[in-house]
């Protein structure tokens, strides 16, 4: 009998351990919802760690004034003690073609450096391939995974705010800033605002330059010689006379002669922003109608540039499948085509001299792109639409983050770092080790900007007033302090030495060249009448319903543009998207617009 | 009576008890994977924010139900679902079906094992693989199109954005990539045919189309209607995976299914509580059809599943 109770315990022994193991193995995630709880909804537990920023800050401005220090020198001040700092990533390649192949995020300068001098230990929670990101933020933020320095698009910065998921950074910022951060966040000083709610602030916003909106025109002359183009007078000026342009394109090689994609308005490159904007159209924007904020993707006027798209598709100039391909994939056919000279006329931002035209003309130097006149009904300058405030992302800290004051810590650091090794003086006379280090270090692959609104702007007018005084070296103490600066000069001088090489080509006309990208930008803003996409916050509704709105509409123009909903399905759409939601997000924003 | 009757209840469980220790893990394994996260269909209840958990979250009744009956893309996903799942519940037992009832008739074993071999290759390969492989085949330059320009001089044909052949494609993959594996049960169902039978049908001066149609078919057929049954119990599963990986926005209005609009709306949308009030509204529609698919089974054939 004993024997039995013995192999009974032994057999219920072994069960529990067998439990045990299984209740081991998932123990972590409800301690870690526990955690986020407790943190996030107990007003206590924030407000103390509220009092703790505000503490540690007093004491650094108490420092401050008692040493003297200037907020410049806080920022480079090393930690006593190492402080971790829990990151995420979305992953792309580095542009920099020198970057070493073995080099990781987790090995990048950037994570040596900020260990070695500011005592800060990055580490990557994970870090996912960009084009998964959103799937994967949105499943951590499910768990309740906030990262303690994280990049945000301005809906998840709304939804975190809400839900007390990031720190108020007001008290750190007052202590930390400096000129050269403002530069970064606050270029006009009024900038900042946009990160602030109920007068406090949760984000630094990271911007572009407003006018970095505006879409514009880019013709190989080389191959329109075959359809009697000769000078760029010739360049068509209206819809119509590009309509003409391109059915003699279609005569002469066959379709298609337009890139498209699915990504059909504001890709900024093969897309049909320009002919949304000869239209005076656009798909999305909050404009004011005497007072009243009006959504333009569901404006009238937009049927007529749909109809015309729609005609253009049938004639096919554009691939008939177009629609299946986004530009921004790994590999994308689209751009491909592109390189490869497939098309005479490329459409798109800015930039695209300097990627993929660079490519095109590398290898065909013959080609020869250059900018036309922006499209319109009648020949003149149409009215654009651009933000009042564009903000690309908002760099928050996440509400576990026991040093807040670190985010502006590691910006000052990488801009500063930036600033020093960027000068081409500095780049010559760097060792070979030197030169790895400066390589390895990939500013995309850390969750914040140091790229400063206004540096287009600035280097396009600073350079070019070099370049009239025929100067070849400059000074540290003569450049903006704007992390693009030396990069741009750099580009300027290897122009000038090698100006038929394509990758020296695109740099330069990308950015500095006269009729080049960044000057037809300045340019089309200055010469438009302005209207203003007045809304840089999201709304409550924005955040649970703009989503689906988007597809919506996003559906309904390629398919009216592909000829599978006829134009009267605009009006459908309309009413669908105003019953889904648009009404209430149009009833939001126009309370936030009166009220601000 | 009762007492003894009990009594042996009793005994039974105690000459079994380590078998019952032993299951243990078993079925706690079950009850915190399978049942405790039942618990957090309570967000579909509410205006779920992570953060702030579920003690917190504002609790709304009704109202994400109310929002996802009156979105478009729910209607248009819920049509597409069940449409795609029914021709694939359908094609994926009858395709197999015939092609088991040609291989059967085949003599040379060399060629029916290859055949039943190649077959059955497509169904070990992942849906990510696959879909990278007919997006290439059906693309607008692709070998499809190839074939369809160079032999019989048509127009080339955007397959991939075009919602009148689009869903076809997919459920003509499925069909395609699944056929194997209920080839392979349904022949293992006609060899267990008796040949009896068959010598029987003979004598009789049976041809062998006769053979085929009296004997080998109603010897199946309860196979057959299993497979149907069963297949019925999934009819709101319409291949999420599949989908997933293989469609883009301008084909929405033809094969968004339910799981992929759940997918989008709250994994990459963060609106947790309208998807967890869309999974749940699926998978109550699922309990019943299997309830009745179950039912008609047990009513029809006498299998019983519980």
């Amino acid at each position: 009998m004993k024997k039995a109770t013995n192999k009974r315990w032994l057999s219920a022994f072994l069960a529990v351990i067998m439990t045990a193991g299984t209740l081991a193995g998932c123990g972590k995630a409800p301690a870690d919802t526990g955690k986020a709880e407790g943190t996030g909804n107990a007003g206590t537990t924030k407000e103390d760690q509220a009092q703790v920023s505000e503490d540690s800050a007093k004491e650094n401005t108490e420092g401050g004034e008692n040493t003297g220090k200037t907020p410049e020198e806080l920022l480079l001040e090393p930690y006593p003690e190492t402080v971790d700092i829990h990151v995420v990533l979305q992953y792309r390649e580095s542009e920099n073609p020198d970057t070493p192949n073995d080099v990781t995020p987790e090995t990048s300068t950037v994570v040596k450096l900020l260990q070695e001098e500011l005592n800060i230990n990055l580490v990557y929670d994970w870090i996912v391939n960009a084009d998964q990101y959103s799937q994967k933020f949105g499943a951590e933020l499910a768990a309740g995974n906030v990262p303690d320095i994280v990049m945000l698009s301005p809906n998840d910065f709304e939804d975190l705010v809400s839900q007390g998921g990031l720190l108020d950074l007001t008290e750190a910022y007052e202590t930390y800033t400096c000129p050269d951060l403002e530069n970064i966040y606050n270029y006009d000083g009024k900038f900042i605002e946009v990160g602030k709610k109920d007068g406090k602030l949760y984000g630094l916003p990271m911007g572009t330059d407003p006018a970095q909106s505006t879409s514009q025109m880019y013709y190989d002359m080389n191959q329109l010689k075959e359809v009697g183009i000769t000078s760029t007078d010739q360049l068509p000026k209206t819809i119509e006379e590009f309509e003409a342009l391109c059915d003699k394109l279609m005569e002469a090689k066959g379709g298609p002669v337009l890139p498209a994609c699915k990504n059909y308005y504001g890709a900024q490159l093969g897309d049909f922003t320009p002919f949304f904007h000869a239209y005076e159209s656009w798909a999305s924007g909050w404009y004011d109608n005497n007072g009243t904020l009006e959504y333009a993707g569901i404006n009238e006027k937009n049927k007529e540039v749909l109809t015309k798209l729609n005609e253009w598709y049938n004639k096919g100039y554009f691939k008939k499948d177009f629609a299946a391909y986004d530009i921004w994939a790994a590999d994308s056919p689209v751009v491909s085509d592109i390189v490869a000279g497939k098309y005479a006329i490329v459409p798109g931002s800015w930039w695209v001299p300097n990627w993929p035209l660079n490519s095109n003309k590398v290898e065909n130097p013959e080609a020869n792109w250059v900018v036309g006149p922006n499209l319109s009904l009648d020949g003149a300058q149409p009215d654009i639409m651009i933000s009042r405030y564009p903000v690309n992302d908002f760099v928050g800290v996440g509400l576990n983050c026991e040093h807040p004051e670190a985010l502006f810590k590691v910006i000052y650091w990488s801009l500063q770092y930036t600033l020093k090794n960027s000068p081409p003086e500095v780049q010559e006379a760097m060792t070979e080790e030197e030169k790895r280090e400066w390589n390895s270090y990939v500013y995309t692959w850390v969750p914040w900007r140091i790229y400063s609104p206004t540096c287009l702007r600035q280097n396009f007018e600073v350079i070019n007033q070099f370049a009239k005084e025929g100067k070849t070296e400059i000074g540290i103490d003569e450049a903006p302090r704007n992390n693009e600066f030396w990069g741009s000069w750099s580009s300027y001088l290897n122009y000038v030495k090698n100006p038929d090489d394509g990758v020296a080509w695109g740099t330069y006309f990308s950015r500095l060249a006269e009729n080049g990208g960044v000057d037809n930008m300045i340019k089309t803003v200055e010469s438009a009448d302005i209207i203003y996409n007045e809304v840089y916050v999201t709304t409550p509704s924005m955040i649970s319903k703009s989503g689906e709105l988007d597809k919506l509409r996003d559906n309904t123009y390629i398919s009216i543009i592909m000829g599978e909903t006829p134009i009267s399905g605009f009006d459908t759409f309309v009413e669908q998207w105003k019953a889904q939601g648009g009404d209430d997000i149009a009833k939001e924003v126009n309370e936030w617009y009166q009220n601000k | 009576m009762a007492e003894i009757k009990k009594e042996k209840k009793k005994r039974s469980l105690y000459k079994t008890r380590e078998l019952h220790v032993m299951l243990l893990p078993a079925v706690v394994f079950t009850a915190i994977f399978a049942y405790l996260p039942m618990f957090g269909l309570v967000m579909a209840f509410q205006d779920f924010k992570p953060l702030l958990g579920f003690t917190k979250s504002k609790f709304v009744g009704f109202d994400q139900f109310a929002y996802i009956f009156t979105m478009p893309s729910f209607r248009q996903a819920f049509v597409n679902t069940i449409i795609i799942a029914f021709f694939k519940i359908i094609l994926s037992i009858f395709v197999p079906l015939v092609l088991s009832l040609m291989l059967n008739e085949v003599v040379k074993s060399w060629f029916k094992r290859s055949v039943q071999t190649i077959i059955f290759i497509p169904y070990f390969f992942s849906w990510a693989i696959l879909a990278g492989m007919l997006l290439e085949i059906f693309a607008y330059d692709g070998i499809i199109n190839n074939v369809l320009e160079g032999f019989f001089h048509l127009e080339p044909i955007a397959f991939l954005v075009s919602n009148k052949y689009f869903r076809t494609i997919i459920i003509a993959s499925d069909v395609w990539k699944g056929m194997g594996y209920n080839t392979v049960l349904l022949l293992a169902a006609i060899t267990n045919v008796d040949a009896a039978l068959y010598e029987a049908a003979k004598v009789d001066g049976a041809s062998r189309w006769q053979q085929v149609m009296h004997v080998t078919m109603p010897g199946i057929l309860p196979m057959v209607a299993v497979l149907t049954v069963l297949g019925l119990g999934g009819i709101l599963n319409a291949g999420f995976e599949q989908i997933l990986v293989m469609y883009n926005p301008t084909v929405e209005k033809t094969v968004d299914i339910l799981d992929t609009l759940v997918y989008r709306l709250g994994i990459a949308g963060h609106q947790y509580s309208a998807a967890a009030a869309m999974g749940l509204f699926k998978s109550a529609v699922s309990l019943l059809f299997v309830g009745i698919s179950y039912w008609i089974l047990y009513k029809k054939s006498d299998y019983r599943v519980f």
